[in-house]
């Protein structure tokens, strides 16, 4: 029976430290600790690159794209002698353009992962999607050879419809289908108020949030979790919430008219994200 | 009128006031702002107020109290500060009375309450024990003005219990102006006196009145000219911040 390590995954950002890395892994010596594809000599070399990651993802998620066809490394080297294709003169620009916002540059941050295999870095980017739109990544990289490479990810929904002249002809036989807005929204909020930042207290206050909630008829509840009723009791309506938001405060729920739980996460970080994610779900006039 | 609050003209009009004097040392009634023990954060920096200048409640301000020509602006503050609450907490929207509460000088020390017999105003801390212990009751239980009434048996025998369910569970005392501008930063509802007129935090610099929707821009305006005349009220008279007033439990919808 063979037996295999899981990865260490060593995630740092670039430019933020230097690795250096022992002369064995395990039982296997260094020489030897190379990924397939790719020899010692090939490490320095750029192969053409790739953009793995989501195509479509919610209004205030989180999203990680993941860059491939970079160097592999040798760790019978020193390690930092060998990512000038991502620190050095030739190193790799990222840029995102967010829907009607101008390019901004982006962080790339490097993955140094061991496995049984070997040992590679994998570059990869991450950033909010706060407005809902189709967001546009542009990889530049010019070590060994100029490559441009572009990856588009809508947000919140197609905001452009263009129909597919190529359908898929073997589509999802289950997918998840996009939410129905409520006529009735209920966003309920249920924070520890003693440790509300004055970020929070931005977004919750946003005033064409609260007025696009309120002529539309929904509802925004603020809820701390020592909140008492009138009986000097856990409001019986809201104990449920409370109770599920846990300990990760402030935590939101969209919740229908028929109590039934719509969207669940944390505090979107601006006015502007949290008044796209309400509209995903709540209808209006 | 029963009493001995005089009018002042502001802008050519007469006004009403009645802001007594704190009656107790800081903290002693409710936990200081970002004091030892405190789970509230120290006062911001000059440069995090600046960065937070524009936050405030102001888009949760939907109704502007009337203290009419009677000396209930601690009352009447305290309504408002709570019907802010209660819009943060998303619960519905009820013009509290003032007078619901104006009829008691304060509780005495069996837990009794003491019948308000002139209108000569009230301090600050006086009112807050009110709001923390009793209450207020709605306009449609309690009409704004009739404070007598309690002494005349025209209120509810049931008055008490609507009360409870107008009551604020959690406040902090504002040391400072520096105190103020943070915790109303952080959405927490302000509340202070100055030249013996008591009002609404509602943001860094502006004031929700009790003159109706008259003053100002629809109640809202400066009553106090800037942080150093913020300082002085809140020395003389006290500031506090609010954060949570009772949630009453629903029929299981939220």
């Amino acid at each position: 029976m063979r037996h295999f390590l899981f990865p260490l995954i060593t995630v740092f950002l670039l430019g933020s430290a230097s690795i250096g890395c022992g002369q064995e892994q395990g039982s296997q010596s260094a020489a030897s600790l190379q990924v397939p594809g790719f020899s010692s000599e090939d490490a320095a070399a750029a192969q053409g690159i790739g953009i793995i990651g989501l195509e479509a993802a919610d209004v205030g998620s989180e999203v990680t794209l993941r860059l491939t066809g970079t160097p592999s490394l040798d760790l019978s080297k020193p390690l930092i002698e060998q990512l000038d294709w991502l620190m050095g003169e030739s190193r790799m620009y990222c840029f995102l353009a967010a829907p009607g916002k101008p390019l901004q540059p982006l962080d790339v941050r490097g993955e140094l992962v061991f496995s049984p295999a070997g040992a590679t870095m994998q570059p990869l980017v991450r950033f909010l999607a706060e407005y809902p739109g189709e967001y546009r990544m542009l990889v530049d990289w010019n070590h060994g050879q100029h490559q441009l490479v572009e990856h588009r990810l809508t947000v919140g929904g197609d905001p452009d419809p263009d129909p597919d002249p190529d359908p898929d002809p073997d589509p999802d036989p289950d997918p998840t289908p996009p939410p129905s807005p409520v006529k009735h929204l209920t966003v309920l909020v249920v924070e520890e108020s003693s440790q509300r930042t004055p970020q929070d207290f931005r977004a919750l206050s946003h005033q064409p949030l609260l007025t696009w909630l309120r002529s539309n008829g929904h509802r925004l509840r603020l809820v701390d979790k020592d909140v008492l009723d009138e009986t000097s009791n856990v409001p019986a309506d809201l104990a449920p919430w409370i109770s599920r938001a846990g300990a990760d405060l402030p935590r939101v729920f969209f919740v229908d008219a028929k109590g039934t739980l719509l969207h669940e996460g944390t505090l979107p970080a601006t006015g502007v994200a949290f008044l796209a994610l309400a509209q995903r779900y709540g209808a209006g006039k | 009128m029963i009493g001995d609050i005089k009018p002042i003209v502001v802008d050519g009009v007469e006004r009403w006031t009645g802001c007594k004097p704190r009656t107790t040392k800081l903290g002693e009634r409710f936990p200081i702002f970002g004091g030892p023990g405190s789970d509230v954060p120290e006062p911001m920096t000059d440069s995090e107020l600046a960065e937070y200048a524009d936050n405030n409640l102001i888009p949760y301000h939907w109704h502007t109290v009337d203290q009419g020509s009677q000396g209930t602006c601690c009352i009447s503050a305290g309504c408002g500060a709570v019907m802010l609450c209660r819009e943060l907490a998303g619960l519905e929207r009820v013009v509290l009375s003032q007078a619901s509460l104006y009829a008691f000088d304060g509780i005495d020390s069996r837990g009794n309450l003491i019948a308000r017999t002139r209108d000569d105003g009230q301090a600050i801390d006086t009112c807050l024990e009110l709001f923390s212990k009793v209450g207020a009751c709605p306009v449609d239980v309690i009409n704004q003005y009739d404070w007598q009434g309690y002494k005349r048996g025209n209120w509810p025998d049931d008055w008490r219990e609507t009360a409870k369910q107008y009551r604020i569970t959690e406040a902090w005392d504002a040391p400072s102006a520096r105190h103020m501008r943070t915790g109303v930063a952080l959405g927490y509802v302000g509340i202070y006196g100055l030249r013996s007129h008591a009002v609404v935090r509602i943001s860094q610099t502006e004031d929700l009145n009790s003159w109706g929707p008259g003053w100002g821009r629809n109640g809202i305006g400066q009553w106090a000219k800037n942080m150093q005349d913020l300082d002085n009220g809140i020395r003389q008279y006290g500031g506090w911040l609010l954060r949570v007033t009772t949630d009453p439990t629903g029929d299981g919808d939220i």
